[in-house]
């Protein structure tokens, strides 16, 4: 007999950490994909589920190499759409495997160039989730879930653009793996949750004209921590509010560091799951990053929302 | 130790034995104490002197148990003329006598309310998750075990009814049609 549960507050929880880690890829560099997660997590009672989602978000500032803070110019804006197919299946006794297909566009507007509008396939991720100890199931161990992920190189990198605005970009151009630890607990109602993610991409060689020689890029190691709550209700929809920090080391050109290629960024997600009957849900996220300097480094700041249709079955 | 290296030995040092293994369900309902309204009671005197007996696993907090409260009653209300006995136990960390009797009063169940303190039942009865309940004849030899039906918390009029089914079968002389069900509530939060 396997273990299950009623609630949707892992459901909810993935939601929220699927919305930050895409909306962080977005804001870096139109990576597609949620990376270790997607947000075809399966509750414990479900065998296998197929969804849809689409994502909204602009572009509202800066944040600089130096930490500081600053707001879109004038007569600027982007807007940056994502829609995804995805695929969870079940597998041993508490293990799940996730396939995620992401198309993307991207509009961008400037004073002197007018508006922009690209797009296409991303980066397809799969990723993979095993609950070694699961949430609530005892007083004092916390559930334990080990993450895995690759994120393969299907989509348009930036150096691959061939729009002037580079709308058309829908992809980092390397190969990505992550993995990651989660640890959540439940208390009734309420569950915590924290988790961290490691994504490192693989080296790509880059031509960036044609009279240029090729350089060998490698984007830093991204670490990833995330930290929130969710509460289930009595109809089983549930609500959580997460934050999510992300930090990049410098990328390495040729083999050299390249100094001053660092990120960071905060991003805070709040996210929902409202069950349409046993088998259709509703997900939902908005996902926000406060313009403060230091508090982003290299990336742009973004506020998104994302909404989701699940079919699951039992 | 790197990263990836420390990452293994943390998750394999955290899961415990008893927490990562499946649950093995014991072939008869055991001798362990439970609490009930008047005092302490062996499990095995649950079903004592009635011809099968259904225990079912109970969360005060989990949305199916809710959407399940009147298809309980409804079930006691068919059999319990039958001869066939109900009995609720309450496994989680925060159950009480006074909590859980002012639930049976809000449901409106026709039973009782029994605490299972340690989890002691409900380990050695293989209930993970709320509304799982066994069928147990007077011996205790458990006869059927898992969901209530195949509906989580929006109730159908086509959901498989697994006990229903098993009792039928069970008071025709028959061994149930399916001696296994899904069980799909939420997971008890138990001390340990």
């Amino acid at each position: 007999m396997s273990l299950r549960r009623s609630t949707f507050l892992e459901v909810a929880i993935a939601v929220a950490i699927a919305t930050a880690i895409s909306a962080e890829a977005r804001a870096q560099s139109c990576c597609a994909g949620a990376g270790a997660l997607t947000p075809g997590r399966l509750a414990p009672h479900e065998d296998a589920l197929v969804g849809l989602s689409s994502r909204v978000s602009t572009v509202f500032g800066q944040f600089k190499d130096d930490g500081s803070y600053a707001s879109s110019p004038s007569g600027t804006s982007e807007i940056d759409l994502e829609q995804d197919v995805f695929a969870s299946l079940r597998v041993l006794r508490r293990g799940q495997v996730s396939l995620l297909v992401p198309f993307v566009e991207t509009r961008r507007r400037f004073p002197s160039t007018g508006a922009e509008l690209g797009g296409g396939l991303g980066d397809v991720n799969a990723s993979a989730r095993y609950d070694f100890v699961v949430a609530g199931s005892d007083r004092y161990l916390p559930g334990i879930a080990a993450l895995a992920g690759v994120t393969f190189p299907t989509g348009t990198p930036p150096d691959s653009a061939r729009k002037p605005l580079a709308t058309d970009a829908t992809g980092v151009g390397a190969f990505q793996g992550n993995l990651g630890i989660a640890i959540e607990q439940t208390f009734g109602p309420w569950l915590v949750n924290a988790t961290g993610l490691v994504a490192q991409r693989l080296a790509r060689t880059v031509s960036p004209s044609p009279n240029a020689p090729a350089i060998h890029e490698r984007l830093g190691a991204q670490w990833s921590f995330i930290a929130g709550v969710a509460r289930s209700f009595p109809d089983d929809s549930a609500l959580a509010l997460f934050a999510t920090y992300t930090t990049e080391g410098d990328a390495t050109i040729d083999g050299a560091d390249a100094t001053g290629t660092a990120r960071r960024s905060l991003l805070v997600t709040a996210a929902g799951v409202l069950p349409l009957d046993d088998r259709w849900r509703l997900q939902g996220g908005a996902s926000f990053q406060p313009p403060v300097s230091d508090l982003g480094r290299n990336q742009t700041a973004i506020a998104g929302l994302t909404w989701t249709l699940v079919r699951s079955w039992m | 130790m790197d990263v990836k290296s420390l990452l293994v030995v943390v998750v394999f040092a955290a899961c415990a034995p008893a927490a990562c293994a499946p649950a093995a369900r014991a072939p008869s309902v055991p001798s362990v104490a439970l609490t009930g309204d008047s005092g302490p009671i062996d499990a095995r005197a649950l079903v004592e002197g009635a011809p099968y007996t259904v225990i079912t696993f109970f969360s005060a907090h989990c949305p199916t148990q809710a959407a399940h409260d009147a298809r309980l009653v409804a079930l006691y209300e068919r059999y319990a003329a039958r001869g066939v006995r109900f009995v609720a136990v309450d496994s989680e960390r925060d159950a009480s006598l006074a909590r859980d009797d002012a639930e049976r009063t809000r449901r409106g169940y026709p039973f009782s309310i029994v605490i299972d303190a340690d989890a002691s039942l409900a380990r050695a009865l293989g209930a993970e998750n709320a509304t799982y309940s066994v069928v147990a004849d007077a011996r205790g030899r458990v006869l059927y075990a898992g969901g209530i039906d195949s509906d989580r918390t929006h109730l159908t009029a086509t959901a498989t009814p697994y006990l229903a089914d098993a009792l039928d079968d069970l008071l025709a002389g028959r061994a149930p049609r399916v001696a296994e069900g899904k069980s799909l509530g939420c997971a008890l939060q138990t001390k340990r």
